[in-house]
């Protein structure tokens, strides 16, 4: 039992670790044809997987419902709304019919409401803009007066204000929308890529954990 | 006077806070309103478009010295076309029927034979497609590289019958023509025609200082996983956040609430979402510990089953194995936005007390910190999503930054052989460091005329 849980798991990820590895840098039709298979792959054991996905949805509203437990009320709206669209697709066929209901559905119920929470996010950054840019320490202060520079240098009524300052001077330098793309491609250019090299490494370490079966957890088993 | 100051501090912080919204707001106006391009059909008259032709007025040479080679690493069936710049194409215009024509494109066609069916295999601005523009693909720039065009051009041999056609043995024909804009046919070929064959690599060799570094790196991974398990002590430095698990997981047993453990919204074969369900599986087992209760909304079915067997197994491990319930651990949906409302409705009715986010986010990194921060949640991230970083440092009480999202479980668990692999990684980094070092003198040197050989190093450094 060991052997099929802890052990088959292992092997399987160390062999299909190494054969992407090697995939990765030999171009070949075979090679290729490996990677587009293991893609399809990916894909076939996802759509099973959404099966689970989908049970577990409705197991999940089905107990709330039968518990009356809090907010029963949108669970009832998530099976109803899952049970139209399903009957909608099948019946007038998916989003390519732009005719059938589905398509109207789609568009017109679920493409609004999906915009709408995307909308609230210009409250919240608001928000969040308020507590970041509250001076409280120098590197608060430093982060504050690079923001609004930054913000100010991308719209016209900021550029506006530094316009007078001549070109081609040592002072041009202080008009907003250099002082901007110094900011934007320098310093804030510096500091991604140095993040970037940590992830990338990162990246690189929990893949030979992985490959070489140190680091399991992810297959429920511990270290 | 204070109260002046303290008012003028809030009025100029809010008058911010709307200014970057505002910003916000008329960059997506901006972007959903750029105009449309143009076609270019229209610049060149009723005369050309109905004759598709293309007249210049005056002999044109060019493709002179046309060479058609294989495109080196790649799986076959496509090759490298290589042209010098012409004289013409400085100016930038041509005549055409009494007419200027500025917008010139190089069309370069294929065929099985000299005289057979062409077949148009690539088409750019005549301007535009120097070897210089991508080395990469040439090795070391050869001499001309500024004045001398390139195009890949891809194509399929007619098989005869059952039997597959050797790519190594039927050369391809290739000629050059002029077009006047992008969506004409082109009528202009100039005469020379060239052949050549193409074949599959078995090794890229465009990659091969990737696989030195790879191979360098795995095997210093691989020692310093070594030393620590024959025992050797590594120091690895405090991160915060880390550190706050526990008080988080404490907080939320004492208060009685529950807490949510969120793993992105990758799927699982990101590096970033198996990073955060190893973090998962040493919270779950705190939780356990603790018998507290840990709700984990997941963006992905799979996400989903692995998460469950994560936390059934910490439970197991925590001797808890009777307060596990798979219902915790549920798929909510594959939309981004309902995630977020699913999620965030959660958050206010449950107001839990703790919030884990882990893994990769999109734009719904601030909706789902923010209203964690308003239902009075401590928060912990930890993302390698560059551009939502920020919004976490807003919105969250502790934040890991890139690479401590990789470093977090070894970091929790403590175990002797992950340590190691973090401290290789150290490793990796000051060796970045002298090669960015060493890399930017090179480039101050060939800038400011040092000798030819340092360029060659440049370019080694730039590969790296």
């Amino acid at each position: 039992m060991q052997f099929l849980k802890r052990n088959i798991p292992v092997l399987i990820a160390f062999v299909m670790g190494i054969a992407m590895v090697c995939q990765y840098y030999i171009p070949s039709q075979a090679s290729q044809d490996f990677g587009s298979d293991m893609n399809i792959w990916t894909e076939i054991i996802f759509a099973f997987a959404l099966l689970i996905g989908v049970q577990s949805l409705i197991h999940n509203h089905t107990n709330k419902i039968r518990r009356k437990q809090v907010g029963y009320g949108f669970s009832w709206a998530v099976i109803i709304s899952m049970i139209a669209m399903t009957i909608a697709g099948l019946i007038g066929g998916g989003v390519d019919n732009t005719k059938g209901m589905y398509f109207w559905m789609f568009q017109y119920l679920q493409v609004p409401m999906q915009a709408t929470v995307f909308s609230i996010l210009c409250f919240y950054i608001a928000t969040a803009a308020y507590r970041a840019f509250r001076a409280k320490t120098p590197e608060a202060t430093m982060l504050l007066i690079a923001a609004a520079i930054a913000m100010l240098g991308r719209v016209p009524v900021g550029t506006e204000l530094t316009d007078w300052i001549p070109l081609g001077t040592f002072w041009a330098n202080l008009r907003m929308e250099i002082m901007t793309d110094w900011l934007l491609n320098i310093p804030n250019t510096a500091g991604f890529r140095a993040v970037m090299f940590g992830v990338g490494l990162g990246i690189i370490s929990t893949s030979l954990r992985i490959i070489f079966g140190i680091e399991r957890t992810y297959m429920g088993g511990g270290d | 006077m204070k109260r002046l100051l303290s008012r003028l501090y809030i009025v100029s912080t809010a008058f911010c806070a709307v200014l970057f919204s505002f910003v916000l707001l008329s960059t997506g106006i901006s972007a959903q309103e750029a105009p449309q391009e143009t076609p270019s059909l229209r610049l060149f008259g009723e005369e050309l478009v109905r004759d598709r032709t293309l007249r210049p007025e005056s002999a044109l040479t060019g493709a002179t010295d046309l060479v058609v080679k294989d495109w080196p690493n790649d799986a076959g069936r496509s090759v490298c076309v290589t042209f010098s710049k012409s004289d013409w194409e400085d100016v930038g215009v041509i005549m055409n029927n009494g007419e200027q024509v500025t917008n010139l494109y190089y069309v370069v066609d294929w065929a099985e034979t000299p005289d057979g069916l062409w077949i148009e295999g690539d088409r750019f601005p005549v301007t535009e497609q120097f070897i210089g523009d991508d080395y990469g693909a040439f090795g070391f720039l050869p001499e001309g590289y500024e004045t001398t065009h390139y195009s890949r051009v891809q194509y399929e041999l007619e098989t005869e019958g059952d039997e597959d056609v050797s790519y190594e043995e039927t050369p391809v024909y290739i000629r050059v023509g002029l077009a006047a804009g992008e969506k004409m046919l082109a009528g202009y070929y100039f005469p020379t025609v060239a052949s050549g064959t193409s074949h599959e690599s078995w090794f890229d060799s465009a990659r091969k200082y990737h696989l030195v570094l790879t191979v360098l790196l795995t095997l210093t991974v691989l020692s310093f996983i070594s030393r620590a398990r024959r025992g050797m002590k590594f120091y690895i430095r405090r991160i915060a956040g880390l550190e706050a698990v526990d008080e988080a997981i404490g907080r939320a047993t004492e208060m009685g609430r529950t807490m949510f453990f969120l793993c992105g919204l990758n799927p699982m074969s990101e590096v970033s979402t198996i990073a955060a369900t190893n973090i998962l599986g040493k919270v779950a087992y705190k939780v356990a510990e603790y018998e507290s209760d840990l709700l984990v909304p997941c963006f992905d079915p799979i996400v989903m089953s692995v998460c469950q067997e994560i936390v059934k197994q910490s439970y197991t491990e925590a001797g808890r194995p009777d307060n596990y319930n798979e219902d915790n651990v549920f798929f909510l949906t594959q939309a981004q936005f309902s995630y977020v409302s699913a999620v965030n409705g959660m958050m206010v009715r449950e107001k839990p007390a703790a919030n884990f986010y882990f893994g990769y986010y999109f734009a719904e990194s601030l909706l789902l910190a923010e209203t964690g921060n308003q239902v009075g949640a401590i928060q912990i991230a930890g993302t390698d999503a560059l551009v939502q970083i920020p919004f976490f440092i807003t919105s969250c009480d502790y934040t890991l930054i890139g690479e401590e999202l990789y470093a977090a479980s070894a970091y929790i668990s403590r175990e002797p052989k992950l340590l190691g692999s973090i401290k290789a990684i150290d490793m990796a980094k000051a060796v970045i460091i002298v090669l960015i070092i060493v890399g930017t003198i090179l480039a101050t040197l060939v800038a400011f005329g040092g000798p030819d050989r340092l360029d060659i190093l440049r370019y080694i450094f730039a590969d790296l």
